[in-house]
């Protein structure tokens, strides 16, 4: 049971540092999008810069923990005996649905003419990525979001006693 | 009406003198899903909740209980 309760918390933070690591990879999909659309190289270049380190922290980081999980074995427990897999799934879930929703909705406004943002304007490759950064970042949002959430809920201290 | 799951693992845990940490170790899951438990916030699968309630070696309809709640 032991190795069991040391690979769920490891899983916990797995989880998370996917739902941070989402953030600088949205980052730098709409900075690439708009130094393409902008041609402004200097402080654009620079950001993209920084969320590259910082996804790259979280990468090497992430590693650790998945080969440390990796090596506590012991029996696997089924996914969705987790809290974090059911908010990762729930956010996951949250984040299509909101770009889905965002596609259907706002259509028009997003591609028609220049679009918002002039995202109609960017090469086809650089709109995707403006897309798919958003949904990066409501999958990271939404995550962080019920994470807090329960610590907010009835006031009731989740810290351990 | 509303079905809502109530819990007694922070009597549990305190009869035992048991962290949440120390009852996670027990039945192999992480400090973050017993506590989300405790609070309502998660709804545990049955092989959880059953874990629990082996480990205080009690049937698990004294961890567990559902309430009714009327809709507003």
């Amino acid at each position: 049971m032991e190795r069991q309760h040391e690979r769920a918390e490891l899983q916990d933070r797995v989880h998370s540092l996917l739902a941070l690591g989402a953030l600088p990879f949205s980052a730098i999909l709409v900075l690439d999008a708009f130094s393409a659309g902008t041609g402004n190289a200097g402080v654009v270049n620079a950001l993209s810069w920084v969320a590259k380190g910082l996804l790259g922290l979280v990468v090497v980081v992430l590693t650790i923990y998945i080969v440390r999980k990796w090596r506590a074995g012991g029996a696997r427990a089924p996914e969705t005996e987790s809290f974090s897999t059911t908010i990762l799934f729930k956010a996951a879930t949250l984040s299509w649905g909101a770009t889905f929703m965002l596609l259907v909705q706002f259509y028009d406004r997003l591609f028609r003419g220049n679009g918002i943002l002039g995202i109609a304007g960017l090469p086809l490759e650089h709109s995707g990525e403006i897309v798919a950064a958003f949904m990066l970042l409501v999958f990271s949002i939404s995550y962080f979001g019920m994470n807090l959430s329960l610590q907010w809920a009835s006031g009731e201290k989740v810290a351990d006693e | 009406m509303n079905s809502l799951l109530d819990n007694r693992i922070r009597v549990f845990r305190a009869e035992h003198r048991m962290s949440q940490s120390d009852l996670a170790r027990a039945i192999g899951v992480s400090r973050k899903t017993i506590s989300t438990i405790e609070v309502g916030r998660f709804v545990p699968s049955s092989v959880i909740a059953l874990k629990i309630a082996r480990y205080f070696n009690v049937p698990v309809e004294d961890v567990f209980s559902l309430t009714d709640q009327e809709k507003e």
